[in-house]
C-alpha cells in the first residue's frame, strides 16, 4: 500500500508551511520542486481511480487533447512571472494553485494515453518549448522578472527551466522509440486495468 | 447527449478555462510582471498614502509626506483625510533605497540627481519635490541619511530623505507602494524600484520605470 499512501503524505508534507515557505521562498525550489511534484501528486492520484475515472472523461475530452490543452495553459500560467509572484505572497492564490496543478496532474494521467503519439509529441513540444524559452529569458534577463525572487536564484530557475526541457524533450523522443506504436499503448493500458498496482506508475512516459 | 455534443462542450471548456486562468494570470493579457500589474492598477486607481511616520535627516519626525520647506503638513496629512487639498501642496516623486546598497540604489540615485537638475531646469521646484525613503529601519540613521544626502547633492528645498520610524511603519509604507524587500545575505536586500509619482492631494497616482526621468517628472506636474 506503499504507492498509495506516497502521493498522499508528499501532498501533506508540501502543503504544510515548513516546506512550503522553503521551497516558495526560493524560485528554483518553486518552480522546479514544487510544481513537478504536486503534478506528480495529482497524476499518482488519478492514477489510483483511473479505470473509473476514465471512461466517464473520454466523452469529453476527444483523443485527450482538451486535457493536455488545459494542462498547457496552466503551465504556461505558472511559468508567468506575475503568478509565481503572486502565489508566493497570497496563501489563497497558492491554495488555488496547489489544486489546479492537482488537477493538471490528474488530465495530465486521463488525457496520456489517449493523446497517442501525435498528441503527446505536439503536447511535449509545446511544453518543452516553452520552458527552454522562458529558460533563456530568465537566465539572460538585465533584472529581476519577480518581486520576490533574487536575481542569482532567477538565473538558476532559468538555467534549471533549459535543462528539464531538455531532459524531457530527450526522455520523450527515447521513450516513443522504443514503443512507438498507439497499439503498444492500448496494450499497456489493458494490463493496467488487470494488474492495479501497476496504475500508480509514476511517469507520463511509455517506459515499460 | 450525442458523443459529438460531449466532444465539443470538453473542447470548448478547456479552451475557455485555459484562455481565462492566462488572462487571469497576466491581467487581460496586459502585464507579465507583478511590476507592471502594480503599475496598471495605481494608474486606474489612485491609492491613499496613509499617514506613517518617519525620521528625516535632520532627526525629526513628521508625517512622511509632510513637506519640509513649509515646515508643515500643508496639502498633505489634512488632504488625505478631509479632502481638502492645499494650494500650495507639491506632488512628490518617491522612491525606496538603503544607503548602503551599492547596486540598484546607485542607479535610483543618480536618476534623483537628473531629477533635481530637471525641476530646477523647468523652474518646478514649487510644484514637484522628491522624497527618498529608507527601508533599513536599523541601519539608516539621520546621521547617514544626511550623508547620502550631501553625497548626492539633495538640495533641502526639493529632495528629502527620511527612515521610517518603526518596522511597522516601514511595512505600511512598502505594502502600500508595492516594494518588496527580499534579504540577499550579508545585511543586503534586493527590491523592486521606481519612481512613485504622488499627488499634492497625498495619493499615489503614477508609477514610472526608473529610467524615465522625464515621463515621471510630467506625470508629477499632471498629478492632481
Amino acid at each position: 500500500m506503499n504507492g498509495v499512501r506516497l502521493p498522499f503524505l508528499l501532498l501533506l508534507l508540501l502543503a504544510l508551511p515548513p516546506l512550503r515557505t522553503a521551497m516558495e521562498s526560493r524560485m528554483t525550489a518553486h518552480m522546479l520542486g514544487q510544481i513537478p511534484l504536486l503534478l506528480w501528486v495529482g497524476w499518482s492520484l488519478a492514477s489510483r481511480v483511473h479505470h473509473t475515472v476514465a471512461p466517464r472523461v473520454r466523452a469529453f475530452n476527444p483523443g485527450g487533447a482538451p486535457g493536455l490543452l488545459l494542462v498547457a495553459a496552466m503551465t504556461a500560467a505558472l511559468m508567468i512571472p506575475r503568478a509565481l509572484d503572486l502565489s508566493a505572497t497570497s496563501p489563497m492564490i497558492d491554495a488555488w494553485k496547489f489544486a489546479l496543478l492537482l488537477l493538471a496532474g490528474a488530465l495530465l494521467r486521463w488525457s496520456w494515453t489517449q493523446a497517442g503519439a501525435p498528441g503527446q509529441a505536439f503536447f511535449v513540444g509545446n511544453v518543452t518549448w516553452m520552458m527552454a524559452v522562458v529558460g533563456v529569458l530568465l537566465r539572460d534577463a538585465p533584472a529581476r522578472v519577480c518581486t520576490s525572487y533574487l536575481v542569482q536564484d532567477q538565473r538558476d530557475a532559468g538555467t534549471g527551466l533549459l535543462c528539464a526541457a531538455v531532459i524531457i524533450g530527450v526522455r520523450w523522443v527515447v521513450a516513443s522509440i522504443a514503443l512507438p506504436t498507439d497499439s503498444a499503448g492500448a496494450i499497456r493500458e489493458h494490463a493496467h486495468a488487470n494488474a492495479t498496482d501497476e496504475s500508480a506508475s509514476a511517469t507520463p512516459y511509455v517506459t515499460h | 447527449m450525442p458523443p459529438w455534443v460531449r466532444a465539443a462542450s470538453g473542447s470548448a471548456i478547456a479552451l475557455l478555462a485555459g484562455a481565462g486562468l492566462l488572462a487571469w494570470a497576466t491581467d487581460g493579457f496586459a502585464v507579465l510582471t507583478t511590476d507592471a500589474a502594480r503599475a496598471r492598477s495605481v494608474a486606474r486607481a489612485p491609492v491613499i498614502v496613509p499617514v506613517v511616520a518617519v525620521r528625516n535627516s535632520a532627526g525629526v519626525i513628521h508625517d512622511v509626506l509632510a513637506d519640509r520647506l513649509s515646515g508643515t503638513d500643508r496639502g498633505n496629512r489634512a488632504a488625505r483625510t478631509n479632502g481638502s487639498a492645499d494650494p500650495a501642496a507639491r506632488a512628490v516623486i518617491v522612491d525606496f533605497v538603503y544607503t548602503s546598497c551599492t547596486t540598484l540604489c546607485s542607479v535610483l540615485g543618480s536618476v534623483y540627481q537628473e531629477l533635481q537638475r530637471e525641476i530646477l531646469v523647468h523652474g518646478a521646484r514649487d510644484r514637484v519635490r522628491l522624497l527618498t525613503v529608507s527601508f533599513d529601519v536599523a541601519g539608516d540613521t539621520p546621521e547617514r541619511l544626511a550623508r547620502y544626502g550631501v553625497m548626492l547633492g539633495a538640495r533641502a528645498d526639493i529632495w528629502n530623505l527620511a527612515t521610517p520610524t518603526s518596522m511597522g511603519a516601514r511595512d505600511t509604507l512598502l505594502r502600500t507602494f508595492g516594494v518588496q524587500v527580499v534579504p540577499a545575505g550579508n545585511g543586503e536586500w534586493q527590491h523592486n524600484a521606481a519612481l512613485h509619482i504622488v499627488s499634492p492631494q497625498g495619493k499615489l497616482v503614477r508609477i514610472v520605470e526608473i529610467n524615465d526621468v522625464r515621463g515621471a517628472l510630467a506625470a508629477a506636474l499632471a498629478a492632481r
